[in-house]
């Protein structure tokens, strides 16, 4: 196969069987489940091919749009960024669909979910494909709507629904920017493909307008990799089925903010102001979240901070210099432990009969072995114990921040460094060791094969990920200086662990009650009043208008009493009329002066 | 001629406040007449001789006839009992000065270009014999003469269906 | 055959509409709408068969008309929203009979829906007429012509205070109007002694008119299409005239008048631009109108609750869309470069699509749940699904959502705007198009995620006619071709 098909086949593959399902084979379940899941292991079978391109490959790219000066094609570009990004989208995709048949067995939607499942692996591979800004921002919002689908996939569930609008309206706001930020590097540069926008970079005189044009850029980024202040929706997108939650929320689609920002690393890179800030953010996100985490009970929320603070670690690597390869590399490397540690509470979820508190759970590590030792060993590469991928891939980002001089940063991911082993122990030793509390936590026992099969792959992956990186050499490889950036993240894991290890031991309850964490800082009741206020005000404000301005022109004139006396106009609100003919005609006099003279 | 002009422009002027001013809707409907006759005596000035005469026949023949037989049909009377309010005369007057001290401002910037209008007397005889107008009207522009005659037919149809008192 | 053809068929079938309606003694009236449709169908097919003018014809009629491609195109609008809005009408017919039948017994039940069916087609030759009307005598008898039209029409419901109350609300300003466009005119013919506008152009370019004295016959005849397009300050009338009239009325009036009154525009402002001693106020003063449109009409949506004046106010901000266009109009046009000309055309043509499909909506919910508030619409996604995708649709597509028509309207716009360097025109336009996320989506809101009260909680799904049916269809199938294609739409233009 040459490599036009392959990359074609790629992206349409999934289309094709989301397109089957839906028109076709709707009503047979099992059916639909297997086209889906074979579609996508098609599909990492194409993308392994994939990898034995050189880096310059590139499909033929279709025509689609031609406005004069302005062109866009669909083109594919297949360096080995994509390359390596396609490996990761469809590897974990396939393990997510086949722990989803297992996962998903009786539920009654079960072709929508597997139809939504083959939508999103398109729009996914549409953005990782693309070679130009309206390409990407197209799928980009093809998988807005296809995370929207699948987390509200139980929509008759009023927090499900709630959730996923919730997720589409807060990705829209970060939409928006980055819509305008596309526009915007178009007219500096003239180009929206990303290879000629590299070349015409460093002709822009306007710095300011460039600073700009990549933050609005970077909104799209933050909407899609929930960064702050747009975070808010991931955690509630935890209401999504888990393998949804594993796929879409922890290794890919909040992965594409990252992904995106790799992309188009010449651009942060040229723009100072935007890459400091970039970088803020990132640290700051992953710390806050980071703290949140320390205070959930329910054991995808943990997951989910933990992923907020994990792509805060990214993001804040594609600000820094030399940095975006780190971030890639991380990006990389937990992709497969997240994915793991989500189908492993997927399946404690599955097995505790769909308990999501780790209050209710308890003493598992007896009852599913299996699930025990993946989720030690995804929770070893996520606190980043020494030898485990995620060790690896931690360590260059903040040798990059350390290289960078940026130490605020730096300080930020340090913190974060004591925070996550700290929260990560607490979750597992509440969750797995010490006696099950309740009776769903008693009856539990060990998930089929169709299930911890995924896992057990995904765990060896978790470890040694960071040694094979195959494509994305170039942006990561295992190797380890003594400094101080080491030595403070190694005594973070010790404390970390041994912290969370002495004050959650055989407890029964949470010992620590911080509620500013555990209510995440109030934000979101914050951006709740904020919207209010915004209602209310200008609400007011055109209330007032209605009342100060047109009232008293309209029923305070004794003369709208003697006029509506009239016989026809009897049927009218008199004033009104005269009123707009005033304003009328002093909108004119005003407007022709101005215009005049 | 300009002592004329005057007289009329101010004849036309008196009349249009009349329309306003007066309390009884007949006298302004006279009024009214009053400023139209001014209008047509300024065309005439102008040597625009139909036009006058069709303002005169027009407006204040038909038109205003018109609007006296409504009037006197419907017998308005409440209107007398009007008043000026403060707010509806204030408006009025600064929309109306406004309007007023921006055409006066243009006529002080006012340079008349080269390309002004010829005046027309002694002008071609199909600018202001009746004949040669109407043979214009359905020579050259026929195309806007057919589109007013549509506009009158839908009125007309407008007219029926809304004031009709039993539609059949 | 040449273009003008096409009016004189469409007025005859107005008249034979009339004169069947008159002599033939209808049972059921509906098949006069059927008629209509058929004809307009048919007039809409010979538009692509249209000749162009032959090199040797010197009649003096091309004086007022112009057959260029840009004018087939509105002519095109014009006649699609005409079927579309007789589709309507026949849907609504209920109400019309309800508010203009008498209650005696003698008379035909469906007296007086005969001339509503009439009338729409009269007013499509008007608007025809104005797509191509190239000459100040000839703009102002059509323009005056569609007008007087829509008065009667948004008058129609008789027996109902509202629809009256917004026929003379409508008629008096719309009066008011037409005298600033009549000394409008007539200042620019006494200061360059022509009626035709090439002639206009040519002596505005020539510099020795004076700037002053061109600049107000400018804004006089600014401030009377501002008003028939709906522009800040001359908008007050919209909301009231929208809401009152019968709804396939405020749908005509929201597409077919405002295309109109923009090719005026854009034939008149082209003649404006191309003098350079007032080419510059003249774009300031559509970039500050614009500016308030935008403000105003957007800011004002988001509070309404009721949706047929949230449209009227998303028609206003619709027009600060259109205007910035204008606004934005490059002054030399480079090569590959689309002019605003044709970006107001396809943002035309896309809001036609997507605004007659609300109507169509909020036409059958109004007959079938006799509400015309957005709380009405609150789980109309369970009960009437199809329904709901249309309306999703046409809210994206009005909100600007991409692969839609609307997205691309607006991109255009934005793509004029930001070459022109018109930076706060682009912020206004931003937050405009923010805002309108915000209100469009309030309405699919509603109808997915809300749970209904009261009547709409027990309201059984809306009939949908075979008709109704097959238009929402091609409406929805237009609007995401335009948004996957909009380079078929820009073929059509020109």
């Amino acid at each position: 196969m040459d490599v036009n098909t392959i990359a074609w086949l790629i992206l349409l593959l999934p289309l094709a069987s989301a397109a089957v399902i839906l028109l076709g084979t709707k009503k047979s379940a099992g059916i639909s489940a297997l086209i889906s899941t074979g579609s996508v292991i098609a599909t990492l079978v194409l993308s392994f091919l994939l990898l034995a391109q050189p880096d310059t490959a590139a499909a033929k790219p279709l025509q689609w749009l031609s406005l004069g000066d302005f062109e866009v094609t669909i083109g594919l570009k297949l360096d080995s960024l994509a390359q390596g990004m396609m490996i990761i989208v469809t590897g974990i995709g396939t393990l997510v669909h086949v722990f989803s048949l297992g996962y998903m067995h009786d539920d009654a939607g079960k072709a929508r979910f597997f139809a939504g499942l083959s939508q999103f692996m398109f729009s996914m591979t549409g953005i990782v494909l693309a070679d130009n800004f309206a390409m990407m921002f197209i799928f980009w919002e093809l998988v807005g709507v296809s995370s929207y689908i699948l987390i509200g996939h139980w929509y008759d569930k009023d927090s499900a629904a709630d959730a996923a609008k919730k997720a589409f309206l807060v990705n829209r706001i970060g939409d928006f920017g980055f819509m305008i930020g596309i526009l915007l590097v178009w007219v500096l540069t003239g180009s929206i493909y990303f290879d000629e926008i590299a070349k015409a970079i460093g002709g822009v005189q306007n710095a300011n307008l460039l600073n700009a044009a990549v933050l609005l850029v970077f909104c799209g980024a933050v909407g899609k990799s929930a960064q702050l202040p747009l975070h808010v929706w991931l955690p509630d997108a935890m209401e999504g089925p888990t393998p949804v939650s594993a796929l879409i929320h922890a290794a890919t689609m909040v992965a594409a903010g990252v992904y995106m920002l790799a992309r188009v690393s010449f651009l942060v890179g040229a723009a100072e102001m935007a890459a400091d800030t970039i970088a803020i953010i990132g640290g700051a996100t992953a710390l806050l979240a980071a703290l949140m985490a320390t205070q959930q009970n329910d054991i995808k929320r943990v997951l989910a901070y933990s992923t907020l603070s994990q792509l805060g670690y990214m993001i804040m690597a594609q600000g820094l210099h030399d940095g975006s390869d780190a971030g890639m590399f991380h990006l990389y490397t937990h992709a497969w432990f997240k994915a793991l540690l989500f189908l492993g509470s997927g399946a404690v979820i599955f097995a505790c009969h769909h308990e999501q508190d780790i209050w209710k759970m308890g003493g598992l590590r007896q009852k599913m072995p299996i699930t025990f030792w993946t989720f030690l060993i995804g929770t070893a590469a996520l606190i980043a114990v020494p030898g485990t991928s995620g060790f690896w891939s931690k360590e260059a980002i903040l040798e990059a921040a350390w290289h960078d001089h940026n130490y605020l940063v730096w300080g930020l991911g340090i913190a974060v460094a004591f925070l996550t082993p700290f929260y990560m122990t607490r979750l597992f030793v509440v969750a797995f060791l010490g006696k099950p509390r309740t009776k769903d936590a008693d009856h539990a026992h060990e998930v089929s094969p169709i299930m911890w099969v995924p896992l057990a792959i995904l765990a060896v992956m978790a470890v040694i990920s960071a040694y094979i990186t195959g494509p994305l050499e170039a942006k990561g490889h295992v190797a380890f200086h003594m400094s101080l950036t080491a030595i403070l993240s190694l005594a973070g894991l010790v404390v970390g662990v041994l912290a969370g290890w002495k004050l959650y031991a055989g407890c029964d309850r949470d010992p620590v009650n911080i509620k500013l964490f555990a209510n995440k800082f109030y934000l979101d009741e914050l951006y709740l009043g904020i919207v209010r206020l915004f209602q209310d005000f200008v609400g007011m404000t055109f209330d007032a208008v209605d009342r100060y301005l047109i009232e008293p022109i309209t029923v305070r004139l004794p003369a709208l009493a003697a006029m509506s006396s009239g016989y026809v106009l009897r049927l009218l609100q008199v004033g009104n009329l005269q009123a707009y003919g005033f304003l009328f005609g002093l909108g004119a006099v005003v407007l022709i002066w101005l215009i005049v003279f | 001629m300009t002592f004329l002009f005057y007289i009329f422009a101010a004849l036309a002027i008196v009349g249009g406040i009349g329309v306003v001013l007066n309390r009884n809707p007949v006298s302004s409907a006279f009024a009214m007449i009053v400023s139209f006759l001014g209008l047509a005596a300024l065309y005439i000035q102008l040597d625009a001789y139909l036009v006058g005469t069709l303002q005169i026949l027009v407006y204040a023949g038909a038109i205003m006839v018109l609007f006296l037989f409504i009037i006197m049909l419907l017998d308005i009377k409440s209107e007398e009992g009007r008043q000026f309010g403060v707010f509806s005369t204030a408006g009025a007057v600064v929309v109306a000065g406004g309007m007023l001290l921006i055409v006066a401002k243009v006529l002080k910037n006012f340079e008349a270009g080269e390309k002004a209008l010829t005046p027309l007397k002694g002008a071609a005889a199909e600018t202001t014999d009746v004949s040669a107008i109407g043979e214009l009207l359905f020579t050259t522009y026929w195309f806007p003469v057919q589109v007013i005659g549509m506009l009158l037919l839908v009125a007309t149809v407008g007219v029926v269906v809304l004031s009709k008192r039993e539609l059949r | 055959m040449p273009a003008y053809a096409l009016e004189i068929i469409v007025f005859s079938l107005g008249l034979v509409l009339l004169l069947v309606d008159a002599f033939a003694k209808l049972e059921d009236k509906r098949s006069l709408a059927w008629l209509g449709m058929l004809g307009l169908v048919v007039v809409f097919g010979l538009l692509f068969k249209v000749e162009p003018r032959a090199a040797d014809d010197a009649n003096v009629f091309w004086r007022f008309y112009s057959d260029s491609r840009m004018s087939l195109f509105f002519k095109g609008i014009a006649i699609l929203s005409t079927i579309l809005v007789l589709a309507m009408a026949i849907d609504y017919r209920g109400l019309i009979e309800k508010f203009t039948a008498p209650a005696e017994k003698k008379a035909h039940p469906q007296a007086g829906l005969g001339e509503f069916f009439a009338l729409p087609v009269f007013a499509c030759a008007g608007l025809m007429c104005m797509a191509s009307a190239t000459n100040l005598v000839s703009i102002f008898v059509s323009l005056e012509a569609v007008t007087i039209t829509f008065y009667v029409m948004v008058a129609y419901m008789r027996r109902n205070v509202g629809s009256l109350e917004a026929g003379v609300k409508y008629l008096i300003l719309g009066a008011l109007s037409t005298g600033f466009l009549v000394y409008g005119f007539a200042w620019l013919y006494g200061i360059t002694g022509s009626m035709d506008l090439a002639e206009i152009g040519a002596a505005l370019k020539s510099g020795d008119v004076s700037p002053t004295a061109a600049l107000f016959a400018f804004s006089l005849i600014l401030v009377a299409l501002g008003f028939k397009v709906g522009a800040v300050p001359f908008q007050m009338w919209i909301p009231d005239v929208y809401q009152g009239a019968p709804t396939p009325i405020t749908a005509f009036l929201s597409v077919g008048s405002k295309a109109a009154g923009f090719i005026v525009l854009l034939r008149l402002s082209a003649v404006f631009l191309g003098s350079e001693a007032v080419a510059g106020q003249v774009a300031m003063a559509f970039a500050v109108v614009a500016g308030l449109t935008l403000i105003v009409g957007n800011l004002t949506a988001i509070p309404q609750s009721n949706f047929k004046r949230l449209l009227a106010y998303s028609s206003i901000a619709h027009a600060g869309f259109l205007l910035t266009a204008l606004a934005a109009a490059p002054r030399k046009l480079e090569a590959g470069q689309l002019s605003s000309a044709t970006v107001v055309a396809f943002y035309l043509g896309a809001y036609l699509l997507m605004t007659l499909l609300a109507f169509l909506v909020v036409g059958l919910v109004r007959v079938h749940r006799d509400s015309e508030e957005i709380e009405a619409y609150r789980g109309l996604g369970k009960s009437s699904p199809f329904l709901a995708l249309a309306l999703l649709i046409a809210m994206a597509s009005l909100a600007g959502v991409p692969l839609t028509a609307g997205f691309f309207g607006k991109f255009f716009v934005f793509q004029l705007a930001i070459q022109g360097g018109h930076w706060w025109l682009v912020t206004l336009a931003a937050i405009g198009a923010g805002a309108g996320f915000y209100y469009y989506l309030k309405v699919v809101a509603a109808m997915y995620w809300d749970d209904p009260t009261g009547a709409a909680a027990k309201a059984a799904a809306i009939p949908v006619s075979a008709l109704t049916r097959a238009a929402v269809v091609t409406l929805i199938v237009l609007i995401v071709i335009a948004g996957f294609a909009p380079r078929m739409i820009l073929g059509l233009i020109g």
